[in-house]
Formats: structure tokens, C-alpha cells, sequence
């Protein structure tokens, strides 16, 4: 077994995302590369994004920056100036990646477009993440977390059919967006590796977070189904709702079948209870306790053994018997219960639970980041993955603005102390 | 064999992938492998064919496997054999397809591929560079190990349905199978990264791909929150810390809604201009954001109070136009009829007579040199054996006969 290597070690990112495409340089920094965050001289305004440090609010002591810039490099370039410009231009020409979140024209207009860029470096690989992309009607729109997820389809499945759609309270659109745009980035790296040639990646956001929207777009369109938010937690899946047009309207068997699982209580929270495809099993887990009721009657045997798709009653009448059990049991009772049987059976974690969850803890999944300024150690999600050959993991906490400011533009651009001394006069750094 | 007919160099064009993969997370992740040039070989059998072939949602209402609304969507742009692994001889012809390919990706239940002689140290031996991925619910090892469950199973157990909701009530409102659609990305990524990792060393590799520990980072700061502030993030509604008015307004018509948020000053004071500066609207108290988080339920209902009477699309316009970010709740039909994504040709459509009209997403990434593309359909079972066997493993015609009198190709 040889000494594990980060992949992406020998690369370097230009780093100018914001909260929307931040994810994507901190994957890439997990995989081992040299990304260096490009920020205003006033510091990165995603520095004011809490929660922080202690409470206190202070740029650097954003849990956001925290979070998404660990082993990441930090300089400060005003690019809206003529010699930032010049600046931003040579350390294009040093850098594999550029990934940035501006609005559509932005970079043109400065002069650092993706056609000018590129004829410094025909190597780079700029992916650019916006709400709505970078062509089409909506190109300008702007976005929030919560917008996007509106428009991509996805908050609408989310709720109780009684009140609005509802999100999530962590920013799952951004989170998606930014994992589906290190994707496509690290396809046009394998291509450039191959050819020499780099190119241009527009990401949607939009269109990234639709990939969350898609049980509900596969039965639109092919059985005119819409998903309806769940009124009571149950039948989270997938539950048709309106067969809205009379060229789907042949297919009411399918349209009738309720959904595998359900959100059942337990004692002390929910769990996620995969009912329908384990009728057997849960009968005899039930009879182990006389809970079973009616479920040996005849009417069930033909459901249970002959695995009958059941009525949407039969299936309630199971979920109140299952709901009636789950009263008496813990969610681990239940989950590893299911697991003796076969049945899948998860505990709805909260953030307390996941981060003290055995499972997580015995694989060594969270990893702790010395902070030695602040003289403190703080948790960070790790690898998501375990190979004896390539790493992926976090030695150096985010960087405090502009703090490799010298390291690279004298240490690797090759400029002089009073060059950057006139630069930080200027407000160019 | 179609990309070269056609020509076209794509990014991944040259890679072979063999799937032993079933389900959602690892056909999803070698589909994206193969929207973008990956040949995917994808292994089934009569014995075991792959379970979402008979999700029971199928295009013309039929039990058919070839017609599955999911499998479609799963495995677009992929080769389809059968080879049944509870042969020997079928072992052995896993093991020389996997002799010309690079990459590997199963998500049996943990240990079975090793009993049937095709685990990793099996398959290095006729492969030694191959890139072995095993993705499963927790990992290879640890106490979750014979964990099964879906993303939604996931996604509980990785805190996005607690998060999910409203503060005042306690049951998890979440819709998602969430971890099925993020963590073939992430695998997808590992996959280029292995292979970026073989071209610098010459090597191959195991990944152990764990799939609730690829849906943790959902948590956000949260995981930090927790270790530096001992605070445990709960459910905010649509609220937002550093936003108001930020949240859903109900619309004219049944169930339609427009999501609109409002973080700086500026955008409050075009808020105002583009409703037409009503009385409210120039009040003291929502002049800073502060003020407006302070009121932010009062602010709620002055806001539904103006969007309630309005068409969400007009709303959503309108706000746009004064630079706020605001958008329709879209559902699936509004999906469909979006201009900005009919504008840049997000769906694609199936030709094939038998799936007419069968439309899906395309990738959401457009490579401006090398773009995924349809080449076709997902494979209906057994249809590309002929082509594997015969012309990409060139067996001879006469064993290739036997093997499927024998039921080794089956």
C-alpha cells in the first residue's frame, strides 16, 4: 500500500464564487488542490455570512468561510481596477481553473471574459455558476437559495398541502449546485488532460437543483401526475395526485398505488418506515407483540403472500397498525429492528444525532481542524469515501483575508516588496 | 460505437465503464459518466434484473421492464448486457469484459460480488489498474454496514428532514429521495479523480463510497455550529437570517405561489417603487433590515396581501424587472412550459417509437467544447450483447451461441 495522494494536487483554482458556487472550490480543495480564494480588498462578502465563531461578527469568524474555504489560500485583487486587471491576467496564466459566480457580462466588461482569458491560457477551465444560467430570457434574474429552489421544481414538493411549499433551514439548492458544477469541472479537466484544450462550463442553478424536481417531472409527463406536498408526513414518496389529462387517464391501477414508505412516530422522534414492499416481515414483527389485529385474516393473506399490490385503505389500515407499534419503541428499536428483518427502517436524525452517530464516529467520518489563533479545534464533515490510494481531506483551516497575499505575488508572480507596497497604497490589494 | 460514427470527441470518450449497479445512486451516477462520452456497459440478468425496471411506472401502464419511467431516466446513453453471475462460466465472462475496461461500479449488498469471485483483489488480478467502486448505504465497514434503504433513507439519517419544516410543528415535511440525485455527482467527481490519480501514477483503487457520509455536508454550517456554539440548528420555516420580507407568498389561483427574497436596503426601497410605493411599504420600521426582521411576520402578511390578488408569473416579473430575486413555485407542469429552460434546451427528448415522446432533463452543465449528448435510449434488457460480445469482446460467434444456450448470456 503506497502513501495516499490528493489527485488533484499538481492544479491550481481561482477561486471567485460566492455562497451560491463555494462548494464546488471546497470539493476541490478536499481532492488536493492549490485553490486560492480571490478577494476584494475589503475581504470576501461571504465573510458576513453567519452563523459565528463564538457569536461574535467579525469576518473572520464566519462559520460560512470557516466551512467552505479549508485548505484554500486567500489573496486580495480589486478586479475592477486597470492594475488588479493585470494582476488577475497573471494569475490566470498560472492557474488551471478559474470557477466564478458573477452575473452574466460581468467579466466581460472588465476586460477578463472568458474569450480574453482563455487566449492567455488555452488551458483554463472556467465554470461559471449562475441562478439561471448565462444565456435565455432569465439570464439577469437574480437569485437566492430559496428562489432557485422554487424554480427548479423542488420546493414545491416540500410542505403540508395546507401551507406554503417550505424549505429546508441549510441551503440545499447551493449545496446541489455546487456539487453537480464539480462535476462537469472536473470533466472538462479529464478532457483538457487528454487534448490540452480547456473551455467554458455555464451551470444553471436552476437547472442543477431540477435533478432534485425529478420524480415529480418523470410522472408529469408521463402520466400527467402531480405530486402533491404530503398533509399528514406520510406517503413522502412519490403520491400521485391529479390525473390531469384524459391521455393519462388509462392508466388508474398505477395511478391508485400508494407510496412505500412512511413517516411514522415513535417515541422519541420519527422514523422513515419502508412499508408496502415488506408486508410479511411486518406481520410477524408485529405478531411478536400481538399487534397484528385483522393482518391473518384471509383477505390479507392474499395481500401479504401472493405480494398483491394493496388498496390505499389496506395500506393506511397497515400504517396505523405499524404507527400504533412504532408508539412503543424507540427509533433505534425500530431501525435496528428493521435491520434484523430486512426491512428499511432510518431514524430521522437531528444535528446532534448525526454528529454523535456511532456509525459516523467508528468510520472516522468527521475530522477536527486546529484554529490556533483563536486557540480552538473545530468539527468538520470529512470524506465521504475511504480508498487506500487518494485522499481527500483538510490539513489547513480558511484562510484570514488576504493572508497569502505575499506568498504568491511575491513568492510565485515574482513581485517585489515595494511593487506590493504601492498595490496595498492603491487599493489594488 | 455512436460517438465514433458520429465523430464527435467527448469528454470522456475512451473510458469503458462495466455496471454491476442497480437501483438509483449507482445507475444514476455511470448515466452521468455516460452523458458525457463514458461507454457503460451495464450487467444484468433474467436472474437479477435491475429492481427499478419494475418500479411498477411505466410508460403505457404495462408491467413491461423495458418501459420503466425510472429505468429510463437511469440509464439513458448506456450498452445493456446479460450475464448470469451464478454461473462460473458467466464469472469468467464478467472478468474479461472487465479486462478491457476502466472502471467498475456495484452496489450489491456489502459482500456479494467478493462471494461470487468478482471483488476487487478478483478483478485487479485480470485488471490492475481497474478503478473498483463500491457505493452502498453507510460504507463497506462500520455498524450501518448491512444497512439497505433509498435516498430518502438518506436523507433522515443525515438530518435533511428534521431540518425540513416549520418550527411549530414536529413532523418532517421533506419530499426527497434527495440523497438518489445529489450523491451520484459526488461519485461521479471520485470516479474522474481516480482516474486523474491513475494517469499521474499508473494505479487503480478500491472506493469504499459511502453514501450517507456523501449527504452529510447537506448540514452546512451546521457541523461547525454545533462544535464551536454547541447549537443545534433547527427548522427556520422560509425564514433566512440576513433576509426579509424571504419567504413564500401565496398567489392567485390554487396552489400557486411565488418565492421572493429581499436582503439589502436598496431592494427593499425598488420593493417598494414596483408595488407602487404603498403607505406601508415607506414605513420606518421596515427602512433596514433590522427593522424588517424584527416585523417579519407583519411584513408576511402585507406582502401575501399584495401578491394574493396576482398571477405568481406576474409577480415573479415584475420583481425581477426591480433586480429582487423572486420565482414561481414551479410544479412539473410549469416546468415544462419554463421559457428560460426551453430557451436553452434543458429536455431531452426519446425518438425511440416505443418511448414516443418520453422526455427528460439533460445535464445542467453546458460544456461549451464537449457537451453531454442523447446518443440513445436506456437499453432494454439484453439488447446490446450481440454488440458487446461479438464486436467489442470479439468472442467467437460459435461460443458466444453456446453461452446463451447455456444461459450464461441470460
Amino acid at each position: 500500500m503506497g502513501i495516499k495522494r490528493a489527485p488533484l494536487a499538481p492544479y491550481r483554482v481561482l477561486d471567485l464564487t460566492d455562497e451560491s458556487g463555494v462548494f464546488c472550490t471546497k470539493i476541490l480543495a478536499s481532492l488536493g488542490a492549490d485553490v486560492i480564494r480571490v478577494e476584494p480588498p475589503e475581504g470576501d462578502p461571504t465573510r458576513s455570512i453567519g452563523p459565528f465563531y463564538h457569536d461574535e461578527p467579525d469576518p473572520e469568524k464566519s462559520l460560512h468561510w470557516f466551512t467552505y474555504n479549508l485548505n484554500k489560500r486567500s489573496v486580495t485583487l480589486n478586479i475592477e481596477c486597470t492594475t488588479g486587471q493585470e494582476l488577475f491576467k497573471r494569475l490566470v496564466k498560472t492557474a488551471d481553473f478559474l470557477v466564478e459566480c458573477f452575473r452574466p457580462g460581468y467579466l466581460d466588461k472588465l476586460g477578463l471574459g472568458y474569450a480574453i482569458l482563455s487566449e492567455l491560457n488555452p488551458r483554463l477551465v472556467q465554470t461559471s455558476i449562475t441562478p439561471f444560467g448565462s444565456t435565455g430570457p432569465y439570464r439577469q434574474f437574480k437569485g437566492s437559495n430559496l428562489v432557485v429552489s422554487a424554480a427548479s421544481g423542488y420546493l414545491y414538493l416540500c410542505g403540508d398541502a395546507e401551507r406554503p411549499p417550505v424549505q429546508c433551514a441549510t441551503p440545499l439548492a447551493w449545496y446541489h449546485t455546487g456539487l453537480e458544477a464539480t462535476t462537469f469541472t472536473m470533466m472538462a479537466h479529464w478532457y483538457r488532460q487528454r487534448t490540452g484544450q480547456g473551455q467554458q462550463i455555464d451551470v444553471s442553478a436552476q437547472e442543477s437543483f431540477m435533478s432534485q424536481a425529478l420524480p415529480d417531472l418523470l410522472f408529469w409527463k408521463s402520466h400527467g401526475w402531480l405530486t402533491q406536498r404530503s398533509a399528514d408526513g406520510r406517503n413522502v414518496a412519490a403520491t400521485p395526485a391529479q390525473a390531469a389529462t384524459p391521455a393519462h387517464a388509462a392508466r388508474p391501477a398505477q395511478a391508485a398505488r400508494p407510496a412505500p414508505r412512511s413517516m411514522i412516530k415513535c417515541q422519541d422522534g420519527y422514523v422513515l418506515f419502508s412499508i408496502r414492499p415488506y408486508l410479511a416481515e411486518i406481520r410477524e414483527w408485529l405478531a411478536s407483540e400481538g399487534m397484528t389485529e385483522d393482518l391473518f385474516e384471509k383477505e390479507w393473506d392474499d395481500v401479504i403472500l401472493k405480494k398483491l399490490h394493496p388498496s390505499p385503505e389496506q395500506q393506511h389500515h397497515v400504517d396505523d397498525l405499524v404507527q400504533a407499534f412504532a408508539l412503543k419503541h424507540t427509533r433505534d428499536e425500530l431501525m435496528w429492528g428493521g435491520e434484523k428483518r430486512g426491512i428499511e427502517v432510518a431514524k430521522v436524525q437531528n444535528v446532534r444525532d448525526v454528529m454523535e452517530d456511532t456509525h459516523l464516529k467508528e468510520r472516522g467520518y468527521f475530522v477536527q481542524v486546529e484554529h490556533p489563533e483563536i486557540k480552538d479545534t473545530i468539527t468538520y464533515g470529512g470524506s465521504p469515501f475511504k480508498s487506500d490510494e487518494m485522499s481527500w481531506g483538510y490539513q489547513r483551516r480558511a484562510p484570514f483575508i488576504g493572508e497569502h497575499n505575499q506568498e504568491i505575488y511575491i513568492g510565485e508572480l515574482g513581485l517585489n516588496k515595494q511593487e506590493l507596497a504601492v498595490l496595498k497604497e492603491g487599493g489594488v490589494i | 460505437m455512436m460517438t465514433k460514427a458520429s465523430g464527435m470527441e467527448m469528454a470522456l470518450s475512451g473510458i469503458r465503464v462495466i455496471d454491476f449497479g442497480a437501483g438509483g445512486i449507482d445507475p444514476i451516477t455511470t448515466s452521468i459518466l455516460a452523458d458525457f462520452g463514458a461507454e457503460v456497459i451495464k450487467v444484468e440478468s433474467y436472474s437479477k434484473i435491475d429492481f427499478i425496471r419494475l418500479s411498477g411506472r411505466t410508460i403505457d401502464g404495462t408491467d413491461d421492464p423495458n418501459k420503466d419511467v425510472h429505468f429510463a431516466r437511469y440509464n439513458q446513453n448506456k450498452f445493456g448486457v446479460l450475464i448470469n453471475l451464478k454461473f462460473p462460466k458467466g464469472v469468467a465472462l464478467a472478468k474479461r469484459l472487465v479486462s478491457t475496461a476502466d472502471v467498475v461500479t456495484e452496489n450489491f449488498t456489502v459482500g456479494v460480488l467478493k462471494r461470487l469471485g468478482l471483488g476487487y483483489d478478483e478483478l485487479r488480478k485480470v485488471k490492475p489498474d481497474i478503478i473498483y467502486m463500491s457505493s452502498s448505504f453507510g460504507g463497506q465497514e462500520g455498524p450501518y454496514r448491512d444497512f439497505r434503504g433509498h435516498g430518502t433513507h438518506l436523507a433522515c439519517m443525515a438530518g435533511l428532514y428534521d431540518l425540513t419544516g416549520w418550527p411549530d410543528e414536529s413532523v418532517p415535511l421533506a419530499l426527497a429521495a434527495f440523497a438518489d440525485h445529489s450523491s451520484p455527482f459526488l461519485w461521479a467527481t471520485v470516479i474522474i479523480a481516480a482516474l486523474e490519480h491513475r494517469r499521474q501514477t499508473g494505479r487503480g483503487q478500491f472506493i469504499d463510497a459511502s453514501s450517507l457520509e456523501g449527504c452529510i455536508d447537506i448540514l452546512d454550517t451546521a457541523i461547525a455550529d454545533y462544535s464551536a456554539n454547541q447549537r443545534i440548528l433547527t427548522r427556520q420555516g422560509n425564514r433566512h437570517p440576513a433576509a426579509a420580507p424571504h419567504g413564500v407568498y401565496r398567489c392567485q389561483g390554487k396552489d400557486r405561489w411565488c418565492a421572493i427574497s429581499i436582503f439589502t436596503d436598496e431592494e427593499w426601497q425598488s420593493f417598494g417603487q414596483a408595488l407602487g410605493n404603498p403607505a406601508w411599504a415607506g414605513e420606518e420600521r421596515f427602512a433596514t433590515l433590522p427593522g424588517r426582521l424584527a416585523n417579519a411576520d407583519e411584513l408576511d402578511q402585507l406582502v401575501e396581501g399584495w401578491t394574493h390578488e396576482q398571477e405568481a408569473e406576474k409577480v415573479m416579473l415584475k420583481l425581477q424587472q426591480a433586480g429582487i430575486a423572486a420565482a414561481v413555485v414551479e410544479t412539473a407542469r410549469d416546468l415544462y412550459q419554463d421559457p428560460q429552460l426551453a430557451h436553452r434546451g434543458h429536455f431531452w427528448e426519446l425518438p425511440e417509437q416505443d418511448m414516443k415522446g418520453y422526455t427528460f432533463e439533460a445535464p445542467a452543465g453546458c460544456l461549451s467544447k464537449t457537451p453531454a449528448s442523447l446518443q440513445r435510449r436506456f437499453p432494454l434488457l439484453g439488447e446490446h450483447n450481440e454488440h458487446v460480445f461479438l464486436e467489442l469482446l470479439s468472442l467467437d460467434p460459435e461460443e458466444y451461441k453456446a453461452l446463451v444456450k447455456e444461459g450464461v448470456i441470460s
